[in-house]
């Protein structure tokens, strides 16, 4: 870590950083007031040593280098000086913004746009927006399904208290997949969301058997903040339309069930036994432009798998979106996790069996997230 | 007791369901004559804001908002309302802030809508942000923001651009985010905003 983050510096760099943040130019002081502690979004330390150099501000997580030069920075033999330094940092990996002290003092609103433009390129969803995780709940007939294994519960089958379990946990939105298959599946399920919606203080998703507007309308009126749609999305495309334009963009997901055919990512339907006819990526992009407004994409290669998240998949198509990625199936570990959001870029993470048997707490997870200089919440 | 305008935009119940967890007292606004029962009020929404505008325009009601001087919430489209003018519907509103609602650019590298749990930064002193340290997370879901407005702006948030997370003139306030999908702070809010 030190390493990385210092390029190793020596200690008499440390000492001569911290003579330096004593002694800050009126320029540096203005500049620092309007980047500490967080106001971009992202956190700035002042006097960073790089290496041979001291940078005059740096933001790790965007690897970003501010400098500010004064009068003696005009003077030809120290502005060639400059140049060098800045090629050797940018030799590492570093962005270099150089402003001068003129246009601190007279020009501050651009040098701050110029700077958050630096913090949103290349990477998305920053701005102290941060990463989700979500854990994902299969509920049938009212009672939640797939095995679970908290200690505390009273009843392990309640959804609702395992929700509010995880809501205590700080887990940052849920996701309850229905599999009901009776007729009165959406009492049931009206039920069930008006349930986590009266304990619940963070918000929440529900999929699973989700046809028609009236079925989205029932569950948006019990207090659900979004529903997924899936086969019925893939059968009648033009039911995201439907839904986007009756209750906004924000309130649809479309979840993708994918699985490798031939080379190729095929959607699935039925939990990914029955593939269609659509290559993956196409689909996504079909469903953004019909008002999907989140993608929950489900690798059935990795899921249950426990080996990680389908990484290569998922940068491609978060790359390839302008609406937020939710990652799903494969995730074991910790790492996974970093991985997932290091290499991709996605906006959260799905899991269900490693936070209901315990295998990862999310207190755990988010603090490792964080060591890791991923924003989360905590 | 907290009056919440009904006006027919958006579902009301996880914000009815938070207040119910709190124990705060609250009746629905439907005439102007509903409002002399109570000493504040919420006005919720979701959805399309220019539809939001006429929506509420068909209550009748909308003098009787401009004129209140009890404490007045709006939350997210809620908000949105009390500024001049949005872009979505390219639609005149209330006006009691005369700030816009602009959308967030598509063109950049941010992802549209703003959907998440981002950092909120308490611009002034007020107690509707008390008990709740600088930086904390509150849950987002928008594609329109009201522009930053050192005049009006209580509190910002940094997406794509420094923007109004919360906004303050006289005795209206108003929320971008969703004070009752945002954890305990959330909760801390609405409280706050029930002893304002």
């Amino acid at each position: 870590m030190s390493k990385k983050f210092f390029l190793g510096a020596g200690p008499e760099i440390f000492e001569y950083a911290k003579g330096l943040r004593y002694n800050m130019t009126a320029a540096e002081t203005t500049l620092w007031g309007h980047i500490k502690g967080n106001q971009l979004g992202v956190r700035f330390r002042r006097q960073h040593p790089l290496g041979i150099y001291i940078a005059d501000f740096y933001c790790h997580q965007h690897k970003l280098v501010i400098e500010l030069d004064g009068g003696i920075h005009l003077n030809p033999e120290i502005a060639a000086h400059d140049i060098e330094r800045q090629k050797g940092l940018e030799t590492d990996g570093m962005k270099v913004l150089r402003f001068t002290n003129n246009e601190i003092f007279t020009q501050l609103e651009k040098v701050l746009t110029t700077i958050q433009k630096a913090l949103s390129s290349p990477f998305r969803g920053r701005g102290g927006l941060t990463k989700r995780i979500i854990p994902c709940l299969d509920v049938k007939d009212g009672r939640t399904v797939k095995g679970v294994n908290f200690v505390d519960l009273r009843d392990a089958g309640d959804p609702v208290e395992l929700a509010w379990n995880y809501s205590q946990q700080g887990a940052d939105e849920l996701v309850f997949l229905d599999i009901t298959a009776t007729v009165e599946r959406r009492k049931t399920m009206v039920e069930l969301v008006k349930a986590v919606a009266r304990q619940i203080n963070i918000p929440f998703t529900i999929g699973g058997g989700i046809n028609e507007i009236a079925d989205a309308d029932a569950l948006l009126n019990a207090g659900a903040d979004k529903i997924s749609i899936n086969s019925a999305a893939v059968r009648n495309p033009a039911l995201i339309n439907e839904l986007a334009k009756a209750f906004g963009v924000q309130f649809v997901i479309v979840a993708v069930d994918t699985r490798v055919l031939d080379g190729k990512n095929i959607v699935h339907l039925n939990g990914g036994r029955l593939p269609t006819e659509k290559q993956t990526l196409d689909w996504i992009l079909e469903a953004e432009s019909r008002g999907a407004g989140e993608i929950l994409l489900t690798s059935m290669d990795h899921d249950g798998t426990k080996g990680g998240f389908d990484n290569g998949l998922l940068k491609q198509v978060n790359d390839a979106v302008n609406i937020p990625v939710i990652a799903s199936g494969g995730a074991g570990a910790v790492e996974h996790f970093v991985d997932v959001f290091h290499k991709t870029n996605v906006d959260a993470a799905l899991a269900a069996s490693v936070f209901h048997y315990g295998e990862i707490l999310i207190p755990d997870l988010k603090a490792i997230l964080k060591d890791n200089n991923i924003e989360v919440r905590v | 007791m907290i009056g919440i305008i009904r006006y027919g935009a958006g579902n009301i119940f996880s914000l009815t369901a938070a207040l119910d967890r709190l124990g705060i007292a609250y009746g629905m606004i439907h005439t102007e004559a509903d409002l002399k029962g109570f000493d504040r009020y919420i006005i919720p929404g979701v959805g399309h804001a220019g539809a939001a505008m006429q929506k509420l325009q068909s209550t009748g009601l909308v003098p009787a908002i401009k004129a209140l001087n009890k404490p007045t919430l709006g939350i997210c489209v809620g908000m949105q309302l009390m500024t001049a003018y949005s872009e979505e519907g390219d639609a005149d509103l209330l006006n009691i802030f005369p700030i816009k609602t602009l959308k967030f650019p598509g063109d950049t590298e941010f992802k549209v809508p703003h959907t998440g749990w981002n950092q909120v930064f308490a611009e002034k002193n007020n107690p509707l942000f008390a008990d709740i340290p600088e930086g904390s997370h509150f849950y987002y879901v928008h594609s329109y923001f009201i522009e930053y407005n050192p005049l009006y702006t209580l509190a910002s948030t940094n997406y794509v651009n420094k923007f109004s997370a919360s906004i303050w003139h006289n005795n209206f306030y108003g929320v971008q985010f969703h004070p009752e999908k945002s954890g305990v702070y959330g909760e801390t809010l609405l409280k706050n905003f029930s002893k304002i």
